[in-house]
């Protein structure tokens, strides 16, 4: 092929140049790289209209038709900021981490609204329940790491209170070392500026048994540990239709067809009382904890 | 369109619009014109169809005018709706102002269209179900553009009391396309024929309406005299009938109540090269499947409809309309079709079947690249994947996913020759791959390439004929070619298929499982029922072992002819909680259309590990042979499941990243040392081999509790690790691999060799993958020994067109460019259709460690570095083309 004829001849030299330098002595490292991402306005899943501003240190620059922008960054850099201006509102700053760049990055889509809210949570161990620190968690491009007590804050999550749907539809992401990664959605929408969503738990990626047995109704009896061994009935129109007792986990579960059941936790002279839980569909799940008293 | 043309998707300034150029070719050689040819029958419905280029012609002035016959044209308030009830003419009014009216000339032809139809729709089609007047209003502005390419929308009551046609104007930036508009009007015709009748779903109405459509355009006279019958013809191929590769096609994700998703219907047609979602296959395979029906008893569309018109509250279940369809073969004299009652034959079309099942669905679509061929090529084909999730209203998402397909030799050992480590990459529910099958391991006689698509939990096969269509030395079409799956390879065995029509028997040879015929018999050009029957010869004795009764359309025929095929299990469910394998693939898409029972009180969960839950049935994906339930019954039974799936053959099951319950889909029990494990292009791994980075150790088998005090079945259990698995058992796996993994079954009959059929010669690739937030594209390069610096047919891949969306090339025009083994290289990379100011990342992965070390060079940026295996590089695009250049080392 006569064009590859025509270029080795051109670049024998650098080639061997670039042979004999190992590979990563012939140019010098730059300083600062390409950050990219595409912002998202999450009341309607389209680019912010006007275009938001992100920031790096004192760098600006203004989002495309698209919701898409590049920005250069020093290395290391771990954050930006897109102030965005909602319809009839005033600026907001939306803050997202990520981890120290060392080459061009894109940070994928980063969700802005009218609003902010706190989203709090824990990340738990799915088999055994314990709490994880260390995990973590992203939802709408704001990322945070569960402390010790495996608890995480994501602070001005993008939230519409016109469009709550699509709150519940942001995609949120959760990981930890020596876990399967797993996504995850909120269940509940923000209320008076923050949102505590339940618990994610995730499957531990070494060891360990198979997930279990599926439960459509299932919770925990609180207080510990006087939840643990207490028997927990499900009655269906006063007939008790299944019966379990707690583990040390304290999680009870049952496996039923529609309908509108009560759940009562008993453990010596302690009882929760008979908790509804109406179940509208084979697909449905309903997690209800319950408290004895 | 005119010879030596292409018609071309280019994105315009906005993101969202696209427009159409008539231009020369996208590459100079050949190829590229023989995929295009193969491709455009899809594209060449969205290129005419879009919101700009129809809002451009509305901005533009009239239309070119084509027919100017007189019409009457009803005034808008003179019509009224009868309330006359059963058959009766129909009469179409137009606005004659206003944003709903129509150009004259446009006008002029539907009604044309209309008036010269209306007997051959009568005929094939029946009387209206009711009369009146019908609308017929320019919805060209406001349409969806998925409407617009299924052909108009009928109302029934437009919200004004009327019955209206919605249709919009079909042209191109020269004029108005004629017969498109005709095809589609007689389309719409057909709908308000129906009136206030329609099939209860998609599949049976659309499909019957569809499939009467191209019968009465097919029909000579039928349309005025001044459309061309050849362009005609290609209307319906491109967007009507996909008959002639039904069987590639009859896949579970076309099943469904409704063909284009609710929040799809007025959403555009994504950038990117995405066709959108699934909708066009959809009425495709519907009208394609009610022309079998169609084919074997022309009368039946008449028939069918006046006793559905007579009492069509009667019909509005699957079982109740194939009793309707089962009385009316008995009507037409018949009591069969294809060989099978109706009911069997409904059943076994995934188009027809209505069932709304939420979850992830993979739908891959093969098409054979036919002219033109030259060079070694052997067996080239375009693959289409299309991965989307349904969700319980209905609602359609387009997914992003990545695949690895497996291509398989005819004794299922994994093809190690180039084009075999390819990836789709999935954008907007759509991705493709243009493989090409080399004649080599048989000395260039046809044989079997079987494609294993695994996309997440979701994997489809096919099974292509390689060689078997044309190839470069006899580049003439065959008219019936495919694959014979079944049939255990032997020394002194020799299979033949035959085709029968009427009296004519054609036999047609049979090598290495796949075969095509040449038939020159201008008879068989047309629609015909078919009997296949494929025989095998053996110490001078010959036995048929398949017979098959097929109603083809017009033009060549593909089929996969399953020998001794799974027809179904006995799913045995015991009181209590258990776990279930589906041992075969169903017919069925959901658990309760499976045990026939009521949704409401089936209990049937399935581990979902991207979401670490149970999803519950109906919400938990479509059934698929291979996959593990946990089900819970009241009482115990032995469920006798339909099923459709090749014996003797390795079965794959793609499996997710955490744990995931599966089955042996195999009719005897495999141990665990037998099951082989691949990752995206990797060789088969053995489970020993694959335990740690790919899998854990173990796999599960459930075993149920003692029985429930309260409920007196085992309600719980435990897990135990098992190295054996009996046929059908379900287990649990889990898979440590993040990019997941394909899991393959094979029996003593039928296993996989892991060895390649031809030694690997040295060789090295690089994949570049460009990407951007919503789009992406790849190209691979590398050496290989053997290979030229020249274009190889058996090794070089151009670029396939008809992606309209982001470009990236190998120097001019290559997808793949593979050159001779050694020495030092540049590779210019072009990319295309970039947009301003838009972030795009290009990703540089070394598939070898024979060259690892490269210059890496963007010119527009004055960018140099010197790189070492994978690396990415970002930049934000200032023109719409840029071209960069990878510079290699000396491979070792």
């Amino acid at each position: 092929m006569r064009r590859v004829a025509l270029l080795i001849a051109l670049l024998g030299a650098m080639m061997l140049a670039l042979v004999g330098c190992g590979g990563g002595g012939g140019t010098t490292g730059p300083t600062s790289f390409e950050l990219s991402g595409l912002v998202e306005n999450i009341s309607n899943g389209g680019a912010p209209t006007p275009g938001a501003t992100v920031q790096v240190g004192s760098s600006t620059v203004t989002t495309a038709s698209d919701g898409s922008f590049a920005i250069q960054a020093p290395t290391g850099t771990n954050f930006v900021l897109v102030i965005y201006t909602p319809p009839g509102g005033g600026p907001l700053t939306f803050r997202f981490d990520f981890a120290g760049i060392t080459d061009d990055t894109n940070v994928g889509k980063l969700v802005v609204g009218p609003q902010q809210a706190n989203v709090t949570g824990a990340v738990r161990d799915q088999q055994d329940n314990s709490l994880l620190a260390g995990a973590t968690v992203t939802l709408g491009g704001i990322r945070a790491t569960t402390g010790a007590n495996g608890i995480y804050i994501l602070s001005g999550v993008a939230y519409d209170p016109a469009t709550p749907a699509t709150f519940l539809a942001l995609e949120g992401r959760a990981g930890r070392a020596g876990y399967f990664p797993r996504i995850f959605f909120p269940d509940v929408t923000p209320s008076g500026g923050t949102a505590t969503l339940s618990d994610v738990l995730l499957q531990p990626d070494s060891g360990g048994a198979p997930p279990g047995t599926p439960f459509n109704i299932e919770g925990f009896v609180n207080p510990s540990p006087d939840g643990v061994g207490a028997v927990v009935e499900l009655r269906l129109g006063g007939t008790l239709v299944r019966q379990v007792t707690t583990g040390a986990n304290r999680k009870y579960g049952f496996w039923v067809v529609p309908g509108n059941y009560t759940v009562t936790a008993t453990k010596g002279t302690l009882t929760s009382g008979p908790v509804p839980v109406n179940l509208t569909s084979p697909a449905e799940t309903i997690r209800r904890d319950v408290t004895l008293l | 369109m005119a010879a030596g043309m292409a018609l071309c998707l280019s994105p315009l300034a906005s993101a969202t619009t696209l427009t159409v150029e008539n231009t020369a070719g996208r590459s100079t050689s050949s190829r590229d014109q023989l995929i295009e040819s193969t491709v455009k029958r899809f594209t060449s419905n969205l290129e005419i169809l879009t919101s700009k280029e129809r809002l451009a012609l509305a901005q533009a002035g009239r239309p070119v005018p084509i027919v100017t016959a007189p019409v009457r044209v009803l005034l808008p308030g003179l019509a009224s709706r009868p309330n006359f009830r059963g058959a009766g003419d129909i009469t179409l009014a137009f606005e004659n102002s206003g944003g709903r009216a129509f150009d004259p000339a446009y006008q002029a032809l539907l009604q044309s269209v209309f008036n010269t139809v209306r007997t051959r729709l009568n005929l094939t089609f029946g009387l209206p179900s009711e009369g009146g007047t019908v609308w017929v209003r320019n919805y060209d502005a406001d349409m969806g553009d998925r409407d617009a390419v299924a052909g108009g929308i009928y109302l029934d009551n437009n919200g004004n009391s009327e019955r209206e046609i919605r249709f919009p104007v079909y042209a191109d930036g020269i004029g108005i396309k004629p017969e498109v508009a005709a095809v589609n009007f007689v389309h719409t015709l057909l709908l308000a024929y129906q009136g206030n009748k329609r099939l209860p779903w998609d599949g049976w109405d659309e499909g019957l309406v569809r499939a009467a459509t191209m019968r009465i355009c097919r029909t000579p006279g039928a349309l005025p005299a001044t459309l061309d019958s050849e362009s005609v013809e290609g209307v319906l191929q491109g967007s009507y009938d996909l008959g002639g590769l039904y069987d590639w096609n009859n896949q579970r994700a076309l099943s469904g109540p409704v063909f284009i998703a609710p929040n799809l219907r007025n959403a555009q047609l994504p950038v990117g090269g995405s066709v959108g979602g699934l909708y066009l296959l959809r009425y495709m395979m519907s009208g394609s499947a009610w022309q079998k029906v169609l084919v074997e008893y022309p009368a039946f569309a008449s028939e069918f409809l006046a006793d559905y018109y007579a009492n069509s509250s009667a019909y509005q279940s699957v079982s109740q309309l194939s009793a309707l369809g089962q009385s009316t073969l008995a009507t037409l004299g018949g009591s069969t079709l294809e060989g099978k009652s109706f009911a069997q034959w409904a059943r076994g079309q995934f188009i027809l079947n209505p069932t709304l099942t939420p979850g992830i669905k993979l739908q891959v679509q093969p098409f054979p690249i036919l002219d033109g061929l030259g060079g070694s090529d052997f067996g080239v084909f375009a693959i289409q994947a299309h991965f989307f999730q349904t969700l319980p209203n209905g609602d359609e998402s387009l997914l992003r996913a990545t695949s690895y397909p497996i291509y398989w030799s005819p004794d299922f050992t994994r093809f190690f020759a180039s084009a075999q480590d390819d990836r789709i990459d999935i954008v907007q529910a759509y991705g493709n791959v243009v493989p090409n099958f080399p004649g080599t391991p048989f000395d260039s006689q046809p044989y079997r390439v079987t494609v294993d698509v695994p996309v997440e939990d979701q994997l489809e096969r096919l099974s292509l004929p390689s060689g078997s269509i044309a190839t470069a030395s006899s580049p003439d079409p065959r008219e019936v070619y495919g694959t014979i799956t079944g049939v255990l390879p032997a020394t002194n065995q020799t299979l033949t298929v035959e085709v029968q029509y009427g009296s004519t028997i054609q036999t047609i040879p049979v090598q290495n499982f796949a075969f095509g015929g040449q038939i020159t018999d201008t008879a068989f050009e047309g629609s015909l029922p078919l009997t296949i029957r494929v025989k095998r010869t053996a110490s001078s004795s010959t036995t048929t072992i398949l017979t098959r009764r097929v109603n083809k359309g017009p033009g060549p025929i593909a089929l996969v002819l399953n020998v001794d095929e799974r027809t179904g299990f006995d799913l045995v469910l015991n009181p209590g909680v258990q776990m279930v394998g589906i041992a075969a693939d169903p017919l069925a898409v959901r658990m309760d259309e499976a045990l026939a029972e009521p949704v409401n009180q089936v209990q049937a969960s399935r581990w979902n590990p991207l979401l670490a839950l149970f999803e519950f049935s109906p919400n938990s994906g479509q059934l698929r042979g291979g996959h593990g339930y946990f089900v819970k019954r009241e009482t115990g039974s032995t469920v006798p499941i339909a099923a459709s799936q090749p014996s003797n053959q390795p079965i794959s099951v793609a499996l997710r990243q955490g744990w995931n319950i599966v089955c042996n889909p195999l009719p005897s029990s495999v141990s665990k040392s037998t099951l082989q494990l691949v990752t995206e292009s990797n060789f088969p791994s053995t489970y020993a081999e694959a335990t740690g980075p790919i899998v854990g150790p173990d796999i599960f088998r459930f075993v149920p509790g003692a029985p429930d005090v309260v409920t007196g079945f085992p309600e719980t259990g435990n897990f135990t690790s098992i190295s054996g698995i009996q046929a059908g058992e379900a287990f649990f796996i889990k898979v440590l691999s993040p990019t997941g993994a394909t899991l393959v079954f094979g029996d003593a009959q039928g296993r996989p060799n892991r060895l390649p059929s031809v030694a690997p010669p040295p060789q090295w690739t690089m994949k570049a993958h460009l990407t951007s937030a919503v789009d992406g594209a790849d190209v691979v390069f590398g050496q290989l020994q053997g290979a030229t610096n020249g274009t190889d047919r058996a090794y070089d891949i151009e670029s396939p067109p008809g992606n309209a969306g982001l470009g990236l090339r190998v120097g001019a025009s290559f997808y793949r460019d593979t050159r001779a083994w050694g020495g030092q290289a540049s590779y210019s990379l072009s990319l295309s259709n970039l947009k301003l100011g838009r972030s795009y990342t290009i990703r540089l992965t070394p598939q070898t460690t024979r060259m690892t070390r490269y210059r890496f060079r963007d010119p527009a940026r004055r960018y140099v570095r010197d790189f070492q295996g994978e690396q990415t590089y970002t930049f934000t695009a200032n023109a719409r083309t840029r071209s960069m250049t990878v510079e290699t080392e000396r491979p070792r």
